[in-house]
């Protein structure tokens, strides 16, 4: 039945290898491109700015050796990837971006940016660290202005408050449709692949027509909703099926030995949450064009469910809700080697599972190869020991 | 310090009818907890606490981290009834979060620079919402006048850490910086910040009454970096015995706290606030310009032959700092400079006395 996959997903697949491509193109057109790497950048600025968004997050462990010529080993894969990319000049999308935006997120970051600056025009946005409206609103606010100042200043642009409307507006019907996408993993048996859900999310940071991407996505959600309800399921419905929720940051360049590993094994990936999760999409900006937009814009990133924040109960919240929804049974938390705010949260999370009665796995990788067999071999064991509970919960029923 | 030297600190406190604060970061103004009456005691390592982090913690995450997490659960220290949870690097951050009794925490927000506009307002307004928490939970009232009082002290304390050091400017040396990095974390856990005072100075005067132990060809290192409690004594011994002698500590065991000064004369007390924590030279803030003129101060202050950068292990704020300081050093300074990256153990104690015995050698 595999066969009846909407074939967009595909494209989606290979966004990011065409991608170099196309961003050459739209260099070529004369369009200037923003370089990020994280959930906080507000993309409604750069969108309002009429610049293109690219993800620099690196994925290889190619540029790690060159990075640790300056960074210490015992860091984060994918700063170390990232930044030893622009030290080669060996990333496109580092190479075309005319300026770099990062946030004062985590600890490596924050000071790999110092570094950063030196090799391409950056501009680096601080965060608060509490979560808090009371506490931390004025500041951010500040910090989001100040970003959209820069911009105008480094591209010799005007961003009205008109153009910052239209934007927002823009982004929220974007954000709200990439929400149904994960949407598509609450039917039973889900109609569509966590894998196929990841190659959307993950394939459309590197499409640069807006248009063109929102109808994919469009016709992608409606052709899946449309073979579920004709019977047609990308898996074979199984009342066992472990139905997962996978979670952590920036741990996309290890998919190959992670989430597809745990849909070959006969799991579901349900939903994704924290770092480019449900949450952040769920949470749209408010329309309300008689408030200042910075602010509104501000409002909503202060609720990115990242772990950088403390004490970071609302994503706990969301969570438990998630896990809710989406009827999950089992969570596994994937984190890089050495960053520390999602590996240490980690704990939190399987409190949190735990008072829902579901499992936890946390899978701690880096880009290297090596470490396969062993986390396929924990992989099992987890998805093995929730079909026993799946069983066992069925006979009492 | 050991656990039983805090746990009788806070009972002898509590016995005193005061309160006991703990807090873990150079971030945290002292002047709140001084002025509400706190016994407060800025936490060095404590070697003997019983292992809680090693349930709650992943493995990668630096020996500092840990030990507060084991100091927050231990039982032994159950009565302390504050703990001041600052939001400055992401291990402790995180950890705070985890710890079991939630009720004794409080989050006081550090911003992460110093030279942003936020930042100001931002320290400005974490004192008034802690003074207004301490308020609630202990109904205390911190007043304008008690600030400025408890300021007097806390900036004589920071003096008195000065001064202490800055007897290491002479030629030679007027004494062993291990000797001096051990008295101020001895005085360090004195209840009574009056006491501290009393102790640093007479420390002080102390070693000045006494010929100097070093020789003149010593070679006069200045250590920065990470927090040191939990090593310093296998980096000073292979330092000092290796023919260098510690001219200046900048961490924030002695230095790095006490270049702040409190303005106890700003009519408005939050924009003294400002003034003195916005001056706070941790690799959190980016960028920690800070630090580097701190260090440069100190290299030409203190005479320095070579600089000693001392991180621990999974510490990223300083890790990734070190790629600035050695080319300060090195391009700006023209000083010889060495990192080195440890944890808490002893298992390296063979393998840094080497290196640094190598690195003085050489200069």
């Amino acid at each position: 039945m595999a066969n009846e996959l909407p074939k967009n997903f595909e494209e989606f697949a290979d966004a990011r290898r065409v991608g170099f491509l196309k961003m050459k193109e739209v260099k070529d057109a004369g369009m200037k491109v923003c370089g990020m790497f994280c959930q906080y950048t507000p993309a409604e600025i750069i969108h309002a700015a009429g610049l293109k968004q690219v993800a620099l997050c690196g994925r290889s462990h190619l540029p790690i050796k060159t990075a640790e010529t300056r960074l210490p080993a015992n860091l984060c894969p994918l700063i170390k990837a990232s930044f030893g990319h622009v030290m080669e000049d060996s990333c496109p999308f580092a190479f075309f971006s005319d300026i770099v935006v990062g946030e004062t997120t985590c600890d490596g970051k924050k000071k790999m940016y110092e570094l950063l600056g030196e090799y391409k025009p950056m501009e680096v946005i601080h965060l608060p660290n509490i979560p808090d409206y009371e506490r931390s609103l004025d500041m951010w606010v500040s910090e989001v202005r100040k970003f959209k100042e820069a911009l105008e200043r480094h591209f010799d642009i005007t961003i009205t408050d008109d153009m910052l409307n239209e934007s927002i507006v823009w982004n929220n019907k974007l954000r709200t449709q990439q929400a149904h996408l994960y949407e598509l993993g609450k039917y039973d048996p889900p109609a569509a692949t966590g894998v196929d859900m990841n190659n959307v999310t993950d394939g459309l940071q590197f499409m640069f027509d807006d248009e063109e991407k929102y109808q994919k996505i469009a016709s992608v959600i409606e052709e899946s909703e449309k073979n579920w309800h004709e019977g047609k399921y990308p898996v074979e419905p199984d009342p066992y099926r472990p139905r997962l929720i996978v979670s952590g940051g920036g741990y996309v360049a290890t998919n190959e030995k992670t989430i597809n590993v745990m849909e070959e094994l006969g799991a579901s990936i349900v939903c994704y949450e924290g770092c480019c999760g449900i949450s952040s999409l769920r949470r749209t900006i408010d329309e309300d064009t008689s408030r200042d937009p910075i602010v509104r814009i501000a409002e909503k990133y202060l609720e990115v469910p990242c772990a950088v924040v403390s004490p970071n109960t609302r994503r706990m919240e969301q969570v438990a809700d998630t896990i809710d929804e989406w009827n999950a049974d089992g969570y596994v938390s994937i984190t890089l080697h050495a960053c520390n705010p999602f590996a240490v949260e980690t704990e939190n999370l399987r409190r949190v599972c735990e008072s829902k009665g579901i499992p936890l796995l946390h899978i701690q990788t880096d880009f290297t190869p090596g470490d396969e067999s062993q986390i396929r071999t924990r992989i099992e064991a987890f998805l093995e020991m929730i079909r026993e509970n799946k069983k066992e919960a069925a006979k009492h029923e | 310090m050991n656990k039983q030297e805090l746990q009788n600190s806070i009972s002898s406190c509590h016995a005193n009818g005061k309160k006991v604060a703990l807090s873990f970061c150079s971030h945290v103004p002292q002047e709140v907890l001084e002025a509400a009456g706190f016994y407060s005691l800025r936490v060095p390592y404590i070697q003997d606490v019983e292992d809680a982090a090693s349930e709650i913690l992943v493995s990668n995450v630096c020996p500092i981290v840990k030990n507060v997490c084991d100091i927050c659960e231990d039982p032994s220290f159950s009565e302390a009834d504050f703990i001041l949870a600052e939001t400055s690097c992401d291990g402790k951050k995180k950890m705070y979060e985890l710890l079991s009794d939630q009720d004794r925490l409080y989050f006081y927000q550090v911003g992460q620079g110093a030279d942003r506009d936020y930042v100001r307002p931002l320290i400005k307004s974490e004192v008034k919402y802690l003074i207004r928490e301490i308020k609630r939970r202990f109904d205390i009232d911190v007043t304008d006048d008690k600030i400025r009082e408890a300021a007097k002290l806390v900036n004589s304390e920071r003096e008195s850490i000065k001064n202490l050091m800055a007897i290491q400017k002479s030629v030679p040396a007027a004494a062993w910086g291990g000797e001096i990095f051990k008295a101020l974390e001895t005085h360090r856990a004195l209840p009574s910040i009056e006491d501290r005072i009393a102790a640093n100075n007479a420390f002080r005067e102390k070693l000045l009454s006494k010929e100097s132990p070093i020789k003149k060809s010593a070679r006069r290192i200045l250590i920065t970096g990470c927090p040191m409690s939990s090593v310093y004594s296998k980096i000073v011994e292979a330092v000092e015995n290796n023919g260098g002698v510690i001219v200046a500590f900048e961490n924030c065991e002695a230095l790095k706290p006490a270049i702040r000064h409190f303005d106890t004369d700003n009519e408005d007390i939050y924009e003294a606030f400002a003034d003195c924590y916005q001056n706070t030279a941790c690799a959190i803030m980016s960028p920690n310009t800070i630090r580097f003129n701190l260090i440069e101060e100190l290299v030409n202050d203190y005479q320095v032959d070579g600089v000693l950068d001392v991180t621990l292990h999974a510490c990223h704020p300083y890790t990734v700092e070190k790629d600035k300081v050695m080319r300060l050093c090195h391009e700006k300074l023209g000083i010889p400079y060495m990192t080195i990256e440890t944890d808490a153990g002893n298992s390296n104690t063979g393998q840094l006395e080497t290196r640094i015995a190598a690195f003085i050698e050489m200069l």
